[in-house]
């Protein structure tokens, strides 16, 4: 790291390093989290002394700080991208080296500034992104047209980076699951429907917590087979807050090796967090076979006199039919992270 | 695209004095310089450029105006991640505590849409905690107690005592925590304490009553080491003899606490470090904390770091010391690690998989020249061990993440008793980029069994996505073996689904022992054991010798 001034043909330049490195020192005194307000605004008002020029020396520098540099250099690379985003984006793809990734801290501002100036940037210089970099800029691009235009998004991954497509509904719908649910159900080409379907599905219960309206949306959708896969998605990104009720929907979906293996893995994270619950689930559930498959999945020890004791709490016309369920069972004999009879 | 006029804020308020209305938008300019090179650098307001480099300080920077009465709202439009930050602490000055309650209600409920991160949520509790510590923790655990480790690590790094004695008085009231979980947070407010505000002593004897009977927790590990870190820089030597004797460091942790001292101390005086570890007692933690004593030492005097490592006996402390160095010398490039290697003792290199690492780091940044030295030097003979075999099953596996086909040629050109799997990953990763490409290129290479799992992977993979695609592919391709693992591996995926297609496709394997060990392995791998019988007892497409090859009638 250049430390001395020697280093340095303009004063003002070593003495912002210099306070950089005052900062950091600050901050390494904090036993916990790096982010402080005061150390935020000096950051800042630092940064915004850089003039163009330097701020390539100083991204250097700061990366090379242990600790915090690489989110720090981030930042610098943030403000630059306002100033001159442009500027900072050919220097980004001239830096050798794996460890810049400063793809979206650079999009992002010019993004939020001026979205169709950067896509159309983007697009028409597509070809010259070095191949070592296209990767994460497909990975901002995408976070980016999520954001900020999905639509936009879709257009240049479609040309970019086909397979990512998909990703873009599933960032979208994190933050507008309505949305990217209508739009996946228009979506022309069918490979791209077909993955983004599950994500959308997932990324509506898990962020927006309303299952009601996911399985609504999923309704709508005609092809059984993509319906069964939205219902899938919904049922596992449900399971942990309504582990009954999602345990319901996926038990009535065709039970195919993955929804069966998916379910059994579900149950047993249910077991672990509430054993009565999933045991007298399992107990319950209509599908004879899935109950007894799904009850030698519970653990072995101990479990028959606990098991016994939950039987004695069901309604009694129900008993009979769980003991003969639970006697038919083997418990901790399947393990469904890798399924065995 | 014009570069925008975010830089102007601070230049115009500080020349002019001015305070930004917050109707100026600013992702939204109103006044962009229409040429960015109009910028009048030289006069930016920075300290730093008008005052000489030995009496710059941060206490006082340069001032940066935002917007009076910024709100939340405003402070996160913001377009640039640090202008966001800035905005949002210049936001939290005027804050009320009502503001930070409100705010914090609107992020939980947000959820994933929020714009805040971490970052953010680590300013709110600064300023929550400054001005309401224990009303800010009530408020997060009456809320779903989500961020209270957040919470009570900010209070513990601003006034350790108070929020210790807060959880000493509230251990057992918490409805959101259990009594472990809010045992482990003590242990985190220890480990953050401020030695002054809690003595070494102190934290660790906390420490082991909360770990009774626990000792091996990696939490409580943590906690106790890194007191130890904090304590070396006040005094090494108690610290050191602490580590070794102090009957609050459960045995377990011991290597870990004198590591840590180690990693301390070292840079300053490798000299004394070096004498400390001599004096130990030979074991585990001797070899442990001259491991770690190496990694530090090249950093400072490499060839004597050297020296040190290959001073020390064969076994797990060698390997260790030499693959550090080994890690730091491709820090500098994959030249000097390979003039390091080079230069070890052939016992030393014999066996590569101990730097598994190190080769996985070295193929990321310069994959010819690793793979040349991995090739010259892999024995062709090597019978690998399971360790072994998975070390080199995961020294590729980044590389065939990045480029799978660049890693499967590669990988091709290996003793097949190192190559198989992880060019079976390559091959799943590529197959899932791309699919076709896979094919293609399994079906260019040498046949072989190898080949015949080659064919299968794609399938399954394949399958995942596209059904159409490899029924497609399965279709054009002329018998072999590896077609016949495909269609196998693409039977079992639908088996569950459409039986009667898995059969038909099995039926097109040709040689007939085979066609029923696969036709037994895919009717075997259905987990609704019920739907496979009834499949196997009443599918009209089941040919009886078929249906007794699987037990039925």
């Amino acid at each position: 790291m250049a430390t001395g001034q020697a280093d340095y043909e303009d004063p003002a330049a070593f003495s912002r390093h210099e306070a950089f490195d005052q900062i950091f020192e600050e901050v390494h005194r904090h036993r916990y989290g790096h982010i402080r307000a005061k150390l935020v605004a000096q950051f800042y008002a630092e940064a915004q002394g850089l003039k163009d020029k330097e701020f390539p020396q100083a991204i250097a520098d700061i990366m090379r700080r242990p600790g915090w540099g690489r989110q720090a250099a981030g930042w610098i690379a943030s403000v630059w991208a306002e100033r001159d985003p442009q500027a900072a984006w050919a220097w980004l793809m001239r830096a050798p080296g794996r460890g810049l990734n400063f793809e979206h801290a650079i999009l992002a501002p010019w993004g939020r500034t001026d979205p169709a100036g950067m896509f159309d940037w983007v697009e028409a210089h597509q070809a010259e992104f070095p191949s070592t970099r296209k990767d994460a800029i497909c990975g901002a691009l995408c976070a980016l047209g999520a954001e900020l235009d999905p639509e936009r998004g879709l257009r240049l991954m479609a040309t970019l980076s086909p397979n990512r497509q998909a990703n873009i509904f599933f960032l979208w719908a994190r933050q507008s699951p309505a949305a990217a649910g209508e739009r996946v159900l228009a979506e022309p080409d069918a490979g791209v429907q077909q993955t983004a379907i599950p994500f959308v599905a997932f990324q509506w219960v898990q962020h927006d917590h309303d299952a009601t309206a996911a399985l609504a949306w999923a309704e709508k959708i005609s092809d059984p087979a993509l319906n069964q896969k939205a219902l899938f998605s919904i049922g596992n990104a449900w399971f942990l807050e309504h582990s009954a009720e999602a345990a319901d929907l996926l038990a009535r979906l065709p039970q195919s090796n993955e929804v069966r293996q998916n379910l059994g893995m579900q149950v047993v994270g249910w077991w672990k967090r509430d054993w009565d619950a999933a045991a007298r689930w399992a107990l319950q559930v209509p599908d004879e076979g899935l109950g007894k498959w799904l009850l030698s999945t519970f653990p072995s020890e101990d479990a028959s006199a606990k098991m016994a004791k939950l039987i004695e709490s069901l309604p009694a016309e129900s008993r009979e039919a769980a003991t003969r369920r639970w006697a038919g069972a083997a418990p901790g004999t399947v393990n469904p992270s890798s399924p065995t009879r | 695209m014009k570069a925008h006029a975010l830089w102007l804020f601070p230049l115009l308020a500080f020349l002019g004095g001015w305070a930004l209305h917050p109707s100026q938008n600013p992702s939204a300019p109103s006044a962009a310089p229409a040429d960015p090179k109009a910028k009048p650098e030289a006069s930016t307001p920075s300290p730093a450029s008008s005052s000489s480099p030995a009496t710059v300080t941060v206490s006082e920077p340069p001032p940066v105006f935002f917007p009076a009465h910024l709100t939340a709202k405003e402070a996160l439009n913001f377009p640039g991640e640090l202008h966001r930050l800035a905005a949002f602490a210049e936001f939290l000055k005027t804050a009320s505590v009502g503001d930070l309650a409100a705010l914090y209600r609107d992020w939980l409920a947000a959820q994933g849409n929020s714009m805040a991160k971490d970052d953010y949520y680590q300013l709110l509790f600064e300023r929550w905690v400054e001005l309401d510590a224990e009303g800010a923790v009530h408020t997060v655990i009456g809320l779903g107690g989500h961020w209270i480790y957040s919470v009570m690590f900010t209070w513990a790094d601003r006034d350790p005592q108070a929020a210790l004695a807060w959880l000493d008085h509230h251990a057992s009231e918490s409805a959101v925590t259990s009594g472990s979980e809010l045992r482990e947070k003590v242990l985190e407010v220890v480990r953050q304490a401020k030695p002054e505000a809690v003595s070494p002593g102190e934290a660790l004897r906390r420490i082991r009553e909360l770990s009774k009977g626990d000792a091996g927790n990696p939490t409580h590990i943590t906690a106790t080491t890194a007191v130890f870190a904090d304590w070396a820089k006040q005094d090494a030597d108690a610290a050191w003899q602490a580590a070794l004797h102090s009957a609050d460091v459960p045995d377990g942790a011991r290597k870990y606490v004198v590591g840590t001292l180690v990693r301390v101390l070292a840079p300053s005086d490798p000299t004394r470090i070096q004498q400390l570890i001599a004096s130990l007692p030979a074991g585990e933690l001797r070899d442990a904390a001259a491991a770690d004593f190496t990694g530090i030492l090249g950093t400072q005097n490499f060839p004597a770091a050297r020296d040190f490592a290959l001073s020390l006996p064969e076994g797990q402390a060698r390997i260790e010391a030499l693959k550090n160095l080994g890690r730091q010398q491709l820090q500098k490039s994959s030249a000097d690690l390979a003039s390091y290697l080079a230069a070890l003792p052939a016992k030393d290199t014999e066996d590569l998989a101990p730097f598994r690492d190190t080769f996985e780091a070295w193929l990321g940044t310069d994959p010819a020249g690793a793979g040349a030295y991995l090739k010259a030097h892999l024995p062709p003979d090597l019978q690998p061990t399971a360790q072994q075999s998975d070390a080199y099953y995961w020294m590729f596996s980044s590389w065939s993440g990045r480029d799978p086909r660049a890693s499967a040629d590669f990988l091709l050109q290996l003793p097949p008793s190192i190559g198989t799997k992880p060019l079976n990953y390559a091959v799943a990763r590529m197959a899932r980029a791309n699919p076709a490409e896979a094919a293609q290129w399994v079906a260019a290479s040498p046949e072989g069994p190898s080949r015949d799992a080659l064919f299968g992977t794609v399938a399954t993979e394949w399958a995942q996505h596209d059904l159409k695609g490899v029924t497609t592919w399965l279709n054009g391709l002329p018998p072999s073996s590896g077609k016949s693992a495909a269609v196998e591996t693409l039977a079992q995926q639908v088996m569950s689904t459409n039986p009667d297609d898995a059969l038909a496709w099995v039926r097109t394997i040709p040689e007939p022992a085979r066609r029923e060990q696969a036709l037994n392995r895919v009717w075997n791998a259905w987990i609704d054991r019920d739907a496979a019988s009834r499949w196997r007892d009443a599918s009209p497409n089941l040919t009886p010798a078929e249906r007794a090859a699987l037990g039925g009638k």
